[in-house]
């Protein structure tokens, strides 16, 4: 072989790049072990969390059929357990089975153990202890009421700590001293995740305290709303998503036995998926209050999406090119091929779902469940089993203990994704065409929303059943973790590696600074020759905080051109005069309301779509929330939306009823009876502390911030309305006026009401502002 | 100020600067991929093939 041919046809440039690196691996011979057992850690963890995980989905699925199965407690009711059950498929199950990956493939990707042992074992026990503080604060009622990102300030602030000071520091560290020259395309996604998660966390987590777990987001409304979504959204892009592709990058071609298919489509794969997700976000709220601009910019960056993902995706399933026969032996290989190919599909489905009209019909839908669901249970939940088979015989240095129990778990996990997806697709188009249904006269055709609730049942039985099948599967993986660990040796073998230290890149060498071929005499010239080498990003390769700081721009980027004018240009949210901030019983209704989880299943927003406004009334416009303090704007509707409760059920007897048995109001509602709250209290003295809060993110509460006066003001308010309950028929004042469902019906009567109120008269209103 | 500065500002400038941002590094990022040698890019791939993942000798 001729010289030229063994250099692939090199330029001059990229042959003395090269020389460079061979150069920077002529170090000295370096012996290092890695940390097996931080991976064992944190894989055990994964299917620990797994477990959990499915098994609160299965309980909170099948009480959307039969609501008893709370059991009348407060911490089991669905508004509480939804969020536990989110929470632990993302940050438990799927983060745990990151960290394993980047544990496992950075040391090997490296050569060489991770930075710091105990910065290892600090980040295990601190996102455990994390998950266990999640366990018990959610069904305790204590949420930020924003999805995926309930946890209160406390959790939130030892988050950042552990993500970034623990996982972050040890992970860069690593990088800094790693053997191997470039950092494989693994690493670039990892490296995405870390910092743009941080970002994300950090910004959308802004709060101000109003006690030890309660805070009121620094956002209001639509504000609010696009930072939610530019998080809620990217916590998939970047937590469910770049990492789990890192995961594919490298365990893939593991288990195949063969390299990546193209590795220059992972670089384009790469940057085009940073770049591009980022922006997404707002396709999550469509024809709401948020500006038009604002949700059309998402979508379109949605569809172009599609591109990126579907090369990553491509991508994988390729490198199984030569290895298809591995396939039907190896269940590893089957997760893995499954969970590319869900991946493929519910990439495919998102960027459909973010045209605006399609989602008209599929928003608050179960169509969007069916999404994730395809996407966490596929992707997510294929792609950290494969992995975790793929590790289990290296990680305990025996066989797996049984293969037709990991072949069984792919068999009975396939069929309950495809049970639980095809019923809850078929719940939410049929959820969807009916709210939008007119009869011949151009009435609602199905006006009562428990119609379309009803009419769900099936569909949800199939549903639980399907999640309980995928249940069945992971427990099938917790046996066979535990048989395989107990088959482990009496002591692991550490095999000790050896490599090259890296020395720095002599600058003669040509990698540090690439010469411009041309004769030229312009600056410009010199400089675009030299960019037009292409050796820049080659650089770029190998030095990871330049690396982090690029991708940190990247996803920047997309954030700032979507954050800045919305918060920035006035006319995005146009005030409306006779809006003004909850009296302190409605706030403390408010708080009720989200400390339940009622968000969860009802909405308040009502979009300018004909069947809604007919449903529901005036659609919502973005000056009714500028006091909101977070949004409540909702994502589904397995109850109907109450934006304008105040104004279409203003009855405060019907309200109580409701909330102690929804069933006797309505016999085919499936709410969960809120009967604790016809005997709890309401902690009139808390009050004021959560409106001087208020007040310090600029809502105009005027003299209500004084000493005393919040409280009495509440007071007054729950006498009347106990008064109304009790005139209505309904038990005595003397019963019912401190409870905290009185603070919740006053919630409710008002929501919806500012557009029907008359304008305070402006001497009044400066009077309040004062 | 600065909301004066931004409210002055049409609309469509920012997704349109996000816009230009994203092609030029499309562009370069995909310059540098096609222009990148098969011996490199091969290299690259083959790197998690290099290390040999022991299961030891209970597992061999």
């Amino acid at each position: 072989m001729s010289k030229g041919a063994a250099w692939g046809g090199l330029t001059g440039a990229e042959r003395s790049a090269h020389a460079g690196e061979t150069a920077g691996q002529t170090g000295p011979l370096e012996e290092f072990v890695y940390d097996d057992k931080i991976v064992r850690m944190f894989a055990f963890a994964t299917v620990l969390w797994a477990v959990v995980a499915f098994l609160v989905g299965v309980l909170i699925a099948l009480q959307l059929t039969f609501p008893a199965l709370n059991l009348g407690l407060p911490y089991t009711s669905f508004g509480r357990l939804r969020p536990l059950h989110t929470n632990a498929a993302i940050f438990a199950f799927a983060g745990n089975a990151i960290f394993a990956a980047v544990y496992y493939s950075t040391q090997r990707l490296c050569k060489t153990r991770m930075f710091s042992d105990t910065l290892s074992k600090l980040h295990f026990w601190g996102w455990q202890f994390i998950i266990v503080c999640a366990a018990l604060t959610l069904p305790s009622g204590f949420t930020q009421a924003k999805e995926y990102a309930e946890l209160e300030w406390p959790i939130d602030i030892l988050i950042a700590v552990v993500w970034v000071g623990f996982f972050g520091v040890n992970f860069f560290g690593t990088l800094v001293r790693r053997r191997e020259r470039h950092m494989y395309v693994a690493l670039w996604f990892y490296i995405a995740t870390i910092v743009t998660v941080a970002m994300l966390h950090v910004f959308n987590s802004l709060a101000i305290p109003a006690g030890l777990l309660k805070s009121y987001s620094v956002y209001a409304g639509v504000q609010d709303a696009l930072i939610q979504w530019w998080y809620g959204h990217n916590a998939v892009a970047f937590f469910l998503t770049t990492p789990f592709l890192g995961l594919m990058y490298y365990f893939l071609p593991k288990a195949a036995e063969r390299p990546v298919f193209s590795y220059r489509l992972s670089i384009i794969h790469f940057w085009s998926l940073v770049f591009i997700y980022i922006w997404a976000g707002p396709h999550h709220l469509h024809y709401t209050a948020l500006p038009s601009w604002a949700s059309t910019l998402g979508m379109l960056f949605s569809v172009m999406l599609w591109m990126p993902s579907w090369g990553g995706m491509i991508n994988g399933l390729l490198t199984l090119r030569g290895a298809w026969h591995k396939v039907t032996q190896e269940p590893v290989l089957k997760f893995f091929v499954v969970g590319v190919t869900f991946y493929g599909m519910s990439t495919f489905e998102g960027p459909m779902l973010s045209v605006k009209l399609v989602n008209s019909l599929s928003h608050y839908t179960d169509w969007t469940i069916a999404h994730v669901h395809a996407g966490a249970l596929g992707w997510n939940g294929f792609m950290a089993f494969g992995m975790i088979y793929w590790l289990l015989p290296r990680l305990f240095q025996t066989e797996l203990w049984s293969k037709k129990l990991a072949n069984a778990h792919f068999w009975i996990g396939t069929i309950g994704i495809l049970m639980y997806i095809l019923s809850i697709y078929a719940a939410g188009i049929t959820q969807g065409l009916m709210w939008r249904a007119f009869d011949a006269q151009g009435n609602l055709a199905f006006p009562d929303f428990v119609e379309t609730v009803t009419q769900l049942m099936p569909f949800y039985l199939i549903r639980a059943t399907g999640g309980l099948l995928f249940l069945t599967g992971g427990l099938l993986c917790m046996l066979n973790f535990v048989m395989t660990w107990k088959n482990r040796p009496a002591r692991y073998e550490e095999p000790v590696h050896a490599a090259p230290a890296l020395r720095p890149i002599p600058a003669v060498a040509g990698l540090a600074d690439t010469e411009s071929r041309l004769h030229a005499n312009t600056n410009l010239g010199h400089t675009g020759d030299k960019f037009l080498q292409g050796t820049w990003h080659r650089r770029l390769e190998g030095k990871p905080i330049k690396f982090m700081i690029w991708v940190l721009i990247a996803v920047a980027i997309g954030g700032l051109v979507e954050a800045i004018p919305m918060f920035l240009v006035r006319s995005n949210v146009p005030t409306i005069e006779s809006v003004t901030p909850y009296t302190p019983l409605e706030l403390a209704g408010r708080d009720i309301y989200i400390s339940e989880g009622c968000y969860n299943c009802h909405s308040q927003m009502i979009r300018p779509i004909f069947a809604e406004v007919k449903r529901y009334g005036d659609y919502s416009k973005p000056g009714e929330f500028v006091y909101d303090h977070p949004f409540q704007w909702g994502s589904r509707r397995i109850g109907p939306d109450l934006a304008r409760e105040g104004v279409i059920n203003p009855n405060s007897l019907w309200h109580y009823n409701h909330f102690r048995d929804p069933r006797a109001v309505n016999p085919n509602s499936i709410m969960p009876s809120f009967a604790w709250l016809l005997h709890d209290k309401i902690d009139f003295a808390q009050i004021q502390t959560r409106v001087r809060a208020m007040a310090m993110l600029g809502v105009p509460y005027g003299e209500a911030v004084e000493e005393g006066v919040a409280q009495a003001m509440a007071e007054i308010q729950a006498g009347d309305i106990a008064l109304e309950i009790e005139q209505a028929g309904g038990p005595s004042v003397a019963e019912t006026r401190d409870k905290k469902v009185i603070a919740l019906i006053a919630y409710m009567k008002r929501l919806g009401t500012d557009l029907t109120k008359t304008p305070a008269a402006p001497a009044e209103a400066t009077a309040n502002a004062e | 100020m600065l909301s004066d500065v931004f409210g002055n500002l049409r609309l469509d400038v920012f997704p349109t600067v996000g816009m230009v941002f994203f092609l030029v590094a499309f562009i370069a990022i995909s310059w540098r991929a096609v222009r990148a040698s098969r011996a490199e890019m091969d290299e690259a791939a083959g790197i998690p093939l290099h290390e040999s993942d022991s299961t030891g000798s209970k597992g061999e």
